[in-house]
């Protein structure tokens, strides 16, 4: 098994990444690609089997927060039920994700504005180095160009400081990382497809 | 040695650290903890200090200071009235715990206390004298056992054992350890006379550490002598005087002698009483006490009654052994200078046998009983009531008084109470044990003021008057040491005795009853337990212990008050923002206006869109989690109005999240039907809706291969590809424009790469959450992005150029500048201030 | 009569609410929301997962496909199966094929959007960024891409974490190498500075979202 494993991965990997230069694959590639769609919908499925799994040892062990578990479990199946019978391009079931999944994430979310603002005051107190305090100083300056004040704007600051930062000092910046993690895409892929990294379980 | 520690009752030796003999389980520690003074085992952590211990003198029961108070009184007194004193006046109160000890001739069935199992003759391991050496073996109160044989011990003890307590027939049941007899039995071997003829060697260089020294009183401090201890010396110098007929035991002793001296006033007037001490053998330590006592005048050593003691073999001793058979060995030692020596031992207890004096006075000459009997014995304790006597005998009691002075009949019971016990250890072991044992300091002193004890001592009792082995009871030469030391080490007096056994265990400065001091005892393991560590390595353990308690110390919740302050900052933010933001949303006011100047970005955003042909399909990519959708909305709204308004596109929506779907159709069904009437794009006629694009970067990377097998349905399970909005599509470049509207990096990203070399002409253009857009710019910035909108800064720049309709970016626009002021401020404040408070935290960190 | 969209946003307020309630601390009520957050969330993804995935391109085509479109679905199909083994773990080694296939198949696109989407495309770009068309001003363009430019070396060296041997026997970049990483790390600054700021402008407009819910909720706003 762990070598049919290693053989699959290196072969499909090989097949779509020739087929990236050889149109000539296109058809296998095509065909792989619609396999691993199937296998990604699956393996969401497999997600979601584990998750109950996990809560429903809870509500049978009546372990601490089962009865949470065994909320999350109603749910879950209610939603699945009714999503399954309706289709989720239902309007009933797209009313769940606007009554039940937007309030509650939009709402997460909001309070990562509170986190977000303690944390950075907090921040000089636990590290007061040199790119804490750049770091701080750019996220105030972003945080002030990218507001308006009531007569008006701040000429220089939004119309020179912020737009420099964010094209010129923040993009090299950026464009580091983005080279960088695709050097750490390349070389990372090329372990799988060489199989030196089996991340799939076949060692 | 500070391994183990030998039990003082039956001489099993026990590790240290046990309470508890294992084998006749009595005590071998202090009983209390906060009296254990210096001479109690180190503690961890602790270097041993010198203590003055008149200072816990406080902490004495009432009875025993009274007892000490008195015992200074008296010495003072008995300055001034020798010759008064010499009848011992009874203590109101009862003085001590040895005081009416010699009555108990017929209490000996009572119950008898604990404390009384170190005092009366409970058999000590057999322990070799080794008389040619000068260390001397501190026999504890009641170990030695009679002078005599073994087998005379046993049948002294025997009978009594039914009667006896527990206590008592555990020391009857080990008669062969006594060690006094079998010090007695070598008391005339030619190493007793090396013993003498090495006085400064004899009492003091074995002399045990102090922890059971009497705390000497403050008065006695300047001089390190303890007043009963200068009672003691006093009595030496009185048994200087010549004509000096009794001991001087009621003269200067402390009130518990006093007590002593009260049972065997006889002794002291007898007329007898002079003689036994030319012929009892003085011990070293009392040679040494003598001669370095540095408070009295140096006696002659002719006139000091215990250089008269005979040495061992002298025929004075011989005497004594005459009556072995009835008496106990050392009572055969004093009998034998006295007709009352022959006084039956029957009359004593059996216990006492060992321990009581012999009957040197006639029970006649005896006043003391009427002294006795004054004393009330309401006012006694109970155990000292159990001890007087019912009827005192003079038998009994008279062997008391002669022990407690140096001179006269006293120093001929000492004589013949086995002052150095035999001991199995030699003189090179003894080096070897008490050389490991870390001195007390008034020992050290002690030992190194030999020298001139040694020359202060007459030669005739130095060396030629061999010193025989006294045969003291054993709680009279428990006396000894402590004088001994005392005199010798007068620099010393401050250290602290704590009483090892008996009631008094534990406490500091308690009656010399109990020995190991200066008397020369059998039971130096007793104190053993003290490390044998130097200062310096005490010291060393001293700091291992704090790192180690430093580690293992609880660390202290300054977190409760950090974590409160922490909680009250949130708390504080929370509700700035909620109230103040919530104030403006509710208010709905636009004072503050939109920015003028659009990003490049945006503005080629713009103009994307603006340069798609008219009804031309647009694949609109709703990559958004549920989370930002306030945003995205926001910021995807003027975009799309502006491209349906303008362009009239045949929209396909698809999504890679799976809740991206119902995202998209809320956003294309109610906010921007909402936004604008006109853009009321009917599903299935104007735009179509894919739905969820599973694979992630693999279904975008088969959907720009191939859309038509990668989505071959609809959301709606429908023939998507039949559908009207997407005729003529079949490539992902068949799209006249790729707008992806996403809040991740990386979703961005995927779509960026995947459909780079697919998509052709078609230009990408991007709504971006404000989180995503920094690393979508540089993409921007390659050109393979056409434009990008990102966050409500870069959709004001679109709804500005978008007619001027008001959209949901300038609803939001004054909170959402008013949380960015609230912002700056906090974290321009909240910084400096954490930045002051850090530096200062770290300074002080590091200045610790 | 309380109709449904009523009754849908009296939930959605009491659900934000809940959430909400965070501020104070965590407690069951916040509990309760997100337990059902995720239990909606993983039935309404199962539902999509099968409708817009499963359906679509695996159960429809066998049922309704041509027979070789059928055939070779045969093998998506055992590899589906055997990756739902997965979530048992006694025979979860039965989906390590499909894992693998997964993992082979995601490995090849990465590296190729990675080369043709982001590499190529990012490093042309910063050579371009001195092309002196793209502004009116040589110096301009001269300053704005040394900037660049140094931001996108120095930071790719600052993440360079090779080493050598150093004084003490501890191990030290070059000094070379750790010049040139402070200045990335200064750019890295900056670039997380300007990321954080967007980061907490969303949450901004997250937070002025749901108030701005409240408001229309209680009919304050519009």
């Amino acid at each position: 098994m762990r070598y049919v494993a290693l053989v699959l991965a290196i072969l499909t990997g090989l097949i779509v990444l020739v087929g990236y230069f050889v149109p000539a694959l296109a058809p296998v590639q095509d065909m792989l690609l619609t396999w691993s769609i199937i296998l990604a919908g699956t393996a969401t499925l497999v997600g979601v089997f584990n998750l109950i799994l996990v809560h429903g040892t809870k509500v049978t062990k009546r372990e601490k927060g089962s009865i949470y578990s065994a909320l999350l479990l109603f749910c879950l199946f209610a939603a699945f039920i009714f999503g399954l019978a309706l289709g989720p391009d239902h309007p009933d079931i797209r009313l769940l994700v606007d009554v039940v999944i937007v309030p509650v994430e939009a709402t997460l979310m909001a309070l990562l504005a509170v986190t977000l603002l303690y944390a950075s005051i907090r921040l000089l107190r636990r590290r007061a180095n040199v790119m804490s305090v750049v770091f701080i100083l750019t996220a105030v300056l972003m945080l002030f160009a990218s507001a308006t004040l009531p007569f008006g704007e701040i000429g220089p600051l939004n119309d020179f400081l912020r737009p420099w930062f964010q094209h010129v000092l923040a993009l090299g910046g950026a464009r580091g990382i983005l080279i960088g993690v695709a050097l750490g895409t390349l070389t990372t892929g090329l372990r799988v497809l060489f199989g030196a990294d089996r991340p799939y379980g076949g060692k | 040695m500070a391994d183990t520690i030998k039990c003082p009752v039956c001489g099993e030796v026990n590790p240290a650290d046990v309470e508890f003999c294992q084998n006749c389980q009595s005590r071998l520690q202090p009983l209390t903890g906060p009296l254990k003074g210096e001479d109690a085992p180190l503690t961890p952590g602790q270097i041993p200090t010198k203590k003055t211990t008149s200072e816990l003198e406080p902490i004495l029961p009432q009875w025993l200071r009274e007892a000490r108070q008195q015992a200074r009184q008296s010495a003072e007194d008995e300055e001034s009235k020798k010759e008064d004193e010499q009848k011992t006046t009874p203590i109101p109160r009862a003085p001590d715990l040895l005081a009416g000890l010699a009555s108990q001739n017929e209490a000996e069935d009572e119950e008898t206390p604990d404390w009384l199992t170190n005092i009366t003759g409970v058999p000590a391991p057999r322990k070799k004298v080794e008389p040619e050496d000068a260390q001397v073996k501190f026999v504890e109160l009641g170990h030695e056992e009679p002078a005599g044989s073994p087998s005379e011990q046993a049948s002294t003890t025997k009978p009594e054992q039914g009667n006896m307590p527990s206590w008592m027939a555990g020391q009857a049941a080990a008669p062969e350890k006594d060690e006094l007899a079998d010090w007695f039995a070598r008391a005339s071997a030619p190493a007793a006379d090396e013993s003498a003829e090495h006085p400064s060697d004899g009492g003091t260089a074995r002399v045990e550490p102090a922890p059971t020294q009497p705390e000497p009183p403050p008065a006695a401090l300047d001089s390190g002598v303890a007043d009963w201890l200068k009672n003691l010396d006093a009595n030496a110098a009185s048994a200087s005087a010549p004509a000096r007929p009794a001991p001087a035991s009621g003269i200067e002793t402390p009130d518990w002698l006093k007590n002593l001296d009260t049972s065997a006033p006889a002794a002291e007037q007898k007329p007898v009483q002079p003689e036994p001490p030319s012929n009892i053998e003085v011990p070293d330590w009392l040679k040494s006490l003598e001669t370095n006592a540095p408070v009295i005048e140096q006696p002659p050593a002719q006139n000091i009654p215990l250089a008269e003691t005979p040495a061992a073999g002298t025929p004075p001793s011989h005497d004594a052994t005459e009556t072995g058979s009835e008496v106990p060995g050392w009572i055969k030692g004093l009998g034998r200078e006295s007709a009352a020596s022959q006084a039956s031992s029957e009359v004593l207890p059996d216990w006492m046998k060992p321990a009581g004096p012999p009957s040197q006075t006639p029970p006649a000459a005896n006043p003391e009983p009427t002294a006795e009997e004054a004393l009330p014995s309401t006012e006694l304790p109970d155990w000292l009531s159990s001890l007087k006597p019912a009827e005192p005998p003079p038998a009994e009691e008279t062997p008391v008084a002669p022990i407690l002075g140096p001179g006269g009949p006293s120093t001929e019971e000492t004589s013949s109470a086995p002052a150095f016990t035999e001991d199995s250890i030699s003189s090179s072991d003894a080096d070897e044990v008490f050389g490991s044992m870390q001195l007390p300091d008034w020992l050290t002193s002690a030992t190194t003021g030999q020298p001139a004890a040694e020359e202060n001592l007459p030669r005739a009792a130095a060396k030629d008057e061999s010193i025989a082995p006294a045969e003291l009871p054993s709680w009279v030469q428990a006396m000894r040491p402590v004088e001994a030391a005392v005199q010798e080490s007068s620099a010393a007096a401050g250290e602290t005795a704590v009483e090892s056994s008996g009631p008094l265990a534990g406490l500091q400065g308690v009656l010399p009853a109990i020995p190991g001091a200066a008397v020369p005892s059998s039971r130096p393991k007793s104190h053993s337990i003290k490390l044998n560590a130097t200062d310096e390595q005490q010291a060393q353990a001293a700091l291992l212990e704090k790192i180690l308690g430093a580690e293992t110390a609880p660390v202290p919740m300054k977190a409760s008050s950090v974590v409160t302050s922490q909680r009250v900052l949130r708390w504080a933010l929370s509700a700035i923002l909620l109230i103040v933001l919530g104030g403006v949303v509710f208010s709905q006011t636009q004072i503050f206006p939109l920015p003028s100047l659009a990003p490049n970005e945006t503005n080629s955003a713009i103009a994307a869109v603006n340069a798609i042909p008219q009804g031309a399909p647009v694949l609109a990519v709703f990559d958004y989690q549920p989370s930002t959708v306030g945003e995205m909305e926001a910021a995807g709204l003027p975009l799309m109005d502006q491209l349906i308004l303008l362009r009239h596109p045949r929209l396909a929506i698809l999504s890679t999240s799976p809740t991206g779907a119902a995202l998209a159709e809320r956003f294309m069904s109610s906010a921007l039907s909402t936004l604008n009437a006109q853009n009321s794009y009917q599903r299935g006629e104007q735009y179509v809706d894919f739905g969820y694009l599973p694979g992630g970067l693999t279904g975008v990377y088969a959907f720009a291969q191939s859309p038509t097998a990668a989505m071959p349905l609809g959301a709606d399970r429908s023939a998507i590809w039949q559908s009207a909005p997407l005729q003529g599509v079949t490539h992902l470049s068949d799209f006249a424009a790729v707008i992806v509207l996403t809040d991740s990096v990386d979703s961005g990203r995927t779509w960026i790469e995947q459909t780079a070399l697919e998509r052709g002409s078609a230009p990408m253009i991007i709504v971006s959450s404000a989180q995503a857009g920094p690393m979508l710019l540089p993409y921007v910035d390659s050109g393979q992005v056409a434009g990008l909108v990102s966050g409500l800064y870069g959709a004001a720049g679109v709804e500005q150029a978008n007619g001027g309709l008001p959209g949901r970016v300038r609803h939001y626009w004054d909170a959402y500048s008013v949380g960015l002021l609230i912002a700056v401020a906090a974290i321009i404040l909240g910084g400096l201030w954490n930045l002051v408070t850090g530096f200062q935290a770290r300074r002080t960190q590091e200045s610790r | 009569m309380i109709s449904p969209d009523l009754i849908a946003g009296i939930f959605a307020f009491l659900l934000s609410l809940m959430i909400f309630s965070y501020l104070v601390g965590d407690n069951p009520l916040f509990r309760v929301a997100v337990h059902i957050f995720v239990g909606v969330s993983a039935g309404y993804v199962a539902a999509v997962a099968w409708w817009q995935a499963l359906w679509p391109d695996l159960i429809f085509p066998l049922v309704s496909g041509p027979a070789l479109q059928r055939a070779l679905l045969a093998v998506p199909l055992v590899l589906s199966g055997l990756l739902l083994m997965k979530a048992w773990p006694a025979l979860s080694r039965l989906g390590t094929p499909s894992m693998a296939i997964l993992v082979g198949i995601g490995s090849a696109v990465a590296i190729g959007g990675a080369v043709t989407g982001t590499l190529f495309p990012q490093i042309g770009a910063t050579i371009n960024a001195f092309d002196l068309h793209k502004a009116a001003s040589p110096f301009e363009v001269l300053i704005n891409g040394g900037f660049i430019l140094a931001g996108v070396a120095t930071t790719l060296v600052y993440f360079h974490f090779s080493a050598g041997p150093a004084a003490g026997g501890s191990v030290k970049r070059f000094s070379l190498i750790e010049i040139i990483a402070f200045v990335g790390g200064i750019f890295l600054a900056i670039t997380l500075g300007v990321l954080f700021a967007g980061v907490y402008s969303a949450a901004l407009t997250a937070l002025i979202e749901r108030l701005h819910f409240f408001g229309t909720f209680f009919g304050l706003g519009n």
